[in-house]
């Protein structure tokens, strides 16, 4: 009888274990007998968020962008090497859109399977890819409430700030509009983005100077490199730099759509 | 006196009209006075130098860039940034400088090695050039990152980081528009090939006035503005359809049409798809190319 009991919650715990199918940007399924545990990530995003999944002993090549000390680097985000790849012999490739068609193509043709995730244009959607691996990697409860923690971190204030502006400051001003995690991210924050069109975009400079935003933030490294354009126009006389709303924030930090994204929002919240 | 007409209302069109709408505010209204004007004489620049160097290898292709000025006022600035850690923007121009000169010093170097084929000096240009640009792209693919903004602006060429401090370097070029105005007759002279230096003119003196005034006006606006392509190749092939081939007419008029094409290709780049902006460069390559064609089409010269 006891058997039978064990046996049956076996059966009831199967779904949650291996093999599963899951489902990658293209709807293509993909079958994993056991958690993969030789992975190339070639996204620095997907990478942060396997590091925080404490699965980083799995990866066995990253991308050159990436700062994980250790693993063999495989090339940039749009060229990776796919000699380097195959000699690595992954049992998966994970990437992010948008990684060119034929790239993926080119690894897969080489005999390695590659498992495209979908870019997050969203909070929400950085949670949910941080479910998708935590399912392939079976640390769903770890995912799970990495991706609760990390929603109730970038909640929602539900006061109004003002204007944003939200990109580079140096000509041609790319800037990310409305549909970008971004977007998501200062609007969560109480900031309007003075962008008002979708995805991202070098704006013109006279549209700047009249949107007028009230914060600037800026994805950078050196913060001098980036504040002495703000001298010139359109940025000198805006709102944001008469009363120094000005925020630069680590590119790597603010420009990965993965749950340490969060740093970047407290950053953002100090701003009244 | 009518191109002169057609640049001024052109001029008053731009300033009045942009992405903001029409407008008198102060800070955008002085914004367009000095983006146009440094459109203007980035062009006439553009366009000067094409005319010259189309003169000295008689050959109506060439274009300012052909030379390898933009190449290595790319490396120059590729360097200084990735590899010197430059972040001021006015000494990533300067290193542009310093290397598109360096490639003129090369070049007046061959020209008196080679003396007096021209064809040798073309082909020290190019090769020089294409060797550059691969370097260029092996820089680039090691240490870009995405998006990379700062590598956009130099490959497609782009006004909108125009100040006044640019527009006064720029002003610095004036002195060469007027020298070359008094050299038409040796640009004619060109055009003759060797035996017209039979007549006393120092051929060797010639070749390399010409070579460094018209590289050292491409340099300077590569510099500042990144590449922007087909203003100083198509602006004085129109010039000649309308005012024949003497120079004396040609340059002054040449200068004016490369002045309207870089402002009317500003104007449609700053407004065709406002609020975004999109690179000047794009935009002479997308109007001037089948332009050029056309051009071509119709040809009963050269």
């Amino acid at each position: 009888m006891k058997l039978f009991r064990m046996f049956t919650i076996f059966l009831l715990l199967r779904p949650c274990l291996f093999p599963i199918n899951v489902k990658d940007a293209f709807g293509r399924v993909h079958h994993f007998n056991k958690p993969p545990n030789k992975v190339i990530s070639i996204s620095p995003a997907v990478t942060d968020t396997i590091v925080m999944l404490g699965m980083e002993k799995i990866l066995v090549g990253v991308s050159t962008f990436s700062e994980l000390e250790g693993v063999k680097k495989i090339g940039g985000i749009l060229n990776p090497n796919v000699e380097i790849i195959k000699n690595l012999n992954p049992e998966i490739v994970l990437v992010m859109q948008p990684t060119p068609l034929s790239l993926i193509k080119s690894i897969e043709r080489s005999g390695v399977e590659v498992f495209p995730l979908k870019e997050p244009k969203n909070m929400e959607e950085i949670a949910q890819m941080v479910i998708k691996l935590g399912k392939i990697f079976s640390k769903k409860r770890k995912a799970e409430k990495i991706a609760e923690n990390f929603l109730r971190e970038v909640s929602p204030v539900s006061k109004r700030k003002g204007k944003a502006y939200i990109g580079f400051v140096e000509p041609p001003f790319w800037t990310a509009c409305r549909g970008t995690f971004l977007d998501d991210l200062i609007s969560r924050a109480g900031w309007e983005n003075i962008c008002e069109i979708k995805g991202w975009t070098a704006l013109s400079g006279e549209e700047i100077h009249i949107k007028n935003p009230d914060l600037i933030i800026i994805p950078g490294r050196k913060k001098k490199k980036e504040i002495q354009y703000l001298l010139k126009f359109p940025w000198n006389g805006t709102s944001a730099v008469k009363t120094g709303k000005v925020l630069v924030i680590n590119e790597n930090l603010l420009l990965r759509p993965s749950p340490l994204i969060s740093k970047a929002y407290k950053e953002i919240l100090k701003v009244k | 006196m009518k191109l002169l007409i057609a640049l001024f209302l052109s001029y008053v069109v731009y300033v009045l009209v942009g992405p903001a709408g029409f407008t008198l505010h102060g800070d955008i209204l002085s914004y367009r006075i000095v983006r146009g004007l440094y459109a203007m004489i980035a062009g006439s620049a553009l366009s000067l130098s094409g005319l010259m160097l189309q003169a000295l290898f008689s050959n109506p292709l060439v274009e300012p860039y052909i030379l390898g000025v933009s190449s290595s006022a790319t490396t120059g600035s590729l360097i200084a940034i990735f590899f010197l850690g430059i972040v001021s923007a006015p000494l990533i121009s300067g290193f542009s400088f310093f290397f598109s000169i360096l490639m003129v010093v090369v070049l007046v170097f061959f020209l008196k090695k080679y003396f007096p084929s021209r064809e040798a000096l073309l082909l020290v240009g190019i090769s020089a050039g294409s060797t550059l640009t691969a370097i260029n792209s092996i820089i680039m693919l090691i240490k870009s990152r995405q998006p990379s903004s700062d590598l956009l602006f130099w490959l497609l060429g782009s006004l909108s980081g125009v100040g006044k401090r640019e527009l006064l370097l720029i002003f610095l070029l004036l002195p060469l528009f007027v020298v070359s105005l008094f050299m038409h007759r040796e640009l004619d002279l060109l055009l003759w090939g060797d035996e017209a230096f039979a007549m006393g003119l120092n051929q060797k003196k010639v070749y390399a006035e010409v070579l460094i005034i018209s590289t050292a006006l491409a340099a300077t606006v590569v510099s500042l503005t990144g590449v922007i392509g087909f203003v100083g190749l198509i602006s004085p092939h129109i010039g000649r359809r309308i005012f024949g081939w003497s120079h004396k007419k040609l340059i002054p008029a040449s200068m004016l049409i490369g002045a309207l094409v870089l402002l009317l290709s500003d104007f449609v780049a700053r407004n065709l798809l406002s609020p975004t902006e999109i690179p000047v460069g794009l935009i002479t390559s997308l109007i001037g190319a089948p332009l050029f064609l056309y051009l071509v089409m119709k040809r009963n010269d050269f």
